[in-house]
């Protein structure tokens, strides 16, 4: 067989299953690859080289004797360094988390690993999740496959680059403003934010409570499918995770009927500011849409201009609650001089802490603040469900929702950095799902003038990924594959 | 920082023109009804496994400074 990692997920979870490749061997293949590029790419922040090929002969022991092997057996599956490993460095990408092992797994961890999935490593990421280029990490680049020079996205950057790069077989990243669709256009891959509850955020170090959702970066609609189906359904230990059961998503065929569909595109997402290059591609792709019996819908979303002001209240307030546990005190960095407690805290935080996350801290703590809290906490959370309504207005007229993930493509390092708020504008077609609490996937649907991933994104209504990754599927079995050209001679 | 901040806020001052009369705040995306498990104990971290992490411990206590 040639390198087995240029295989798809569900190729390799097949070949384990039928025995013609050891899950040894696909665990050591994409060591290999890692080996072999991730100086380049910077994509892992920690690999569990030696738990991940015991865990591989496992499962090999167990197919040689004849033991049921899970969906997901022998698999190589790369996780956001956001997401709780057992035994495994978890850090968020901050250094107030640097050297943290934790004592448990996050249940999405606990459900690959109960269907037999290999945890590779953990990838970096922006700070707590707080960035779009993985530029706000503590410990270095992440380079975007597609072209080096290029950021992968953010905030799951490391899984993109690792998943794009062929390091991993699939990658889980957490998504609170548009951290997973956003790395995914960027990098030429499938990602899904799934509906806020669908999978459990028990062991996702939170950002934003209200938003934050985990959820997988695959080469394709049915890997990460596959994935979802596997991580999502109600968990005790997450009080906000939905009662209702996962939906089958391995029940997406090879083929979708559109006509009948109507598909909604919002005439905000493809005006000024959107790339002409991403324009085209997009609309491209809904011209396939259209010709296969599809009806375009034009649809408006009023509100979406206050949609990234919404956000960077809400998720900064939540923030700016949430990251209070990080004190020196359990847990993570403590400062080597301080005189009482409250210096303790203060410069065990101050030197933890990188600036974007600062930033956040002070914004949010600003937005809750007596004398500030109704003008900007509590306005914002009414705005927030006016952005909902005009959802609900759409959805009566069209049953999905299309239009770019990023008004741009990958952008060069630095690019973007001098300017926060330019940087979080970039995020204005991701964030009104998250607020809406909608699922959401970005799949990849062509190149522009450089020959990087453009990415459309899919909305639908709560609950309904199933028809929004029937009909991603049905749009990638159209197009021509987004095949990644890095180090693909090696591979090939 | 300052300069980003004052930046930031600016533009978020945009949210107070939007007219909010009779305009419900939301604080939850979904209104399904939450899940409550059970009120029964269950097995939580040993507690050697759950100060193993903590900066300074002393075998039975996270290690803080003085407070009173």
């Amino acid at each position: 067989m040639s390198d087995p990692t240029t295989l798809s997920l569900v190729q390799q979870a097949r070949a384990i299953k039928d025995g013609d490749l050891s899950a040894e061997g696909l665990v050591q293949s994409h060591l290999d690859r890692i080996d072999a590029h991730d100086g380049v790419l910077g994509a892992f922040l920690a690999v569990d080289r030696d738990g991940a090929l015991a865990r591989a002969r496992e499962v090999d022991q167990q197919r040689a004797a004849n033991v049921p092997l899970g969906r997901l057996a022998g698999v190589p599956i790369a996780v956001k360094d956001q997401i709780v490993t057992r035994g495994l460095v978890t850090t968020a990408g901050s250094k107030i988390l640097a050297g943290w092992v934790p004592p448990y797994d996050a249940t999405a961890i606990a459900r690959l690993r109960e269907a037999g999935a290999i945890i590779l490593g953990k990838t970096n990421q922006d700070e707590f999740g707080m960035g779009s280029s993985t530029e706000n990490s503590a410990f270095g680049t992440t380079r975007n496959p597609w072209d080096p020079t290029r950021v992968p996205g953010g905030s799951s950057g490391g899984s993109a680059a690792a998943v794009a790069g062929h390091l991993a077989a699939a990658a889980l990243g957490t998504d609170t403003g548009g951290s997973i669709r956003q790395p995914a256009s960027f990098c030429g891959l499938v990602g899904v934010k799934p509906t806020y509850g669908r999978v459990s955020r028990y062991g996702a170090i939170a950002y934003a409570s209200s938003l934050d959702q985990i959820g997988p970066l695959a080469r394709n609609v049915a890997d990460a499918a596959l994935v979802l189906k596997t991580m999502a359904g109600q968990d005790d230990k997450d009080q906000t995770s939905l009662p209702m059961p996962a939906p089958d998503l391995l029940a997406i065929g090879p083929h979708f009927d559109f006509g009948g569909l109507r598909i909604g595109v919002p005439e905000e997402y493809l005006g000024d500011g959107v790339a002409d290059d991403v324009r085209e591609r997009v609309r491209a792709a809904l011209t396939r849409l259209s010709d296969e019996g599809a009806t375009i819908v034009p649809i408006s979303l009023p509100h979406t201009r206050y949609a990234v002001a919404t956000y960077y209240l809400i998720a900064t307030a939540e923030a700016s609650s949430n990251l209070a546990r990080f004190d020196g005190i359990r847990y993570g960095h403590r400062t080597a001089t301080y005189g009482d407690l409250d210096e303790l805290y203060a410069r065990s935080r101050a030197e933890g802490f990188g600036p974007e996350v600062k930033r956040r801290i002070m914004l949010g703590t600003f937005a809750l603040s007596s004398g500030y809290y109704d003008a900007y906490y509590l306005q914002a959370q009414k705005v927030r469900t006016l952005i909902r309504r005009d959802f609900e207005v759409a959805f009566a007229q069209c049953d999905l929702i299309a239009g770019p993930t990023s008004p741009v493509t990958a952008f060069t390092f630095g690019e973007r950095t001098t300017d926060p708020l330019a940087m979080y504008l970039m995020d204005i077609f991701t964030i009104p799902a998250s607020l809406a609490g909608l699922p959401a996937v970005s799949l990849p649907v062509g190149h522009d003038g450089n020959g990087l991933p453009v990415g459309l994104q899919l909305l639908a209504p709560p609950l309904q990924e199933l028809r929004m990754l029937q009909v991603a599927h049905g749009l990638e079995s159209m197009l021509p594959p987004a095949v990644c050209p890095f180090g693909l001679s090696e591979a090939t | 920082m300052a300069g980003d901040l004052q930046k930031i806020l600016g533009y978020i001052d945009e949210l107070r023109a939007v007219d909010v009369t009779g305009v419900a705040p939301m604080s939850h995306p979904l209104p399904f009804v939450r899940a409550y498990r059970a009120d029964i104990a269950t097995a939580a971290l040993p507690q050697a496994v759950a100060i193993a992490g903590a900066p300074a411990a002393d075998g039975e206590a996270f290690i803080v400074p003085k407070v009173v």
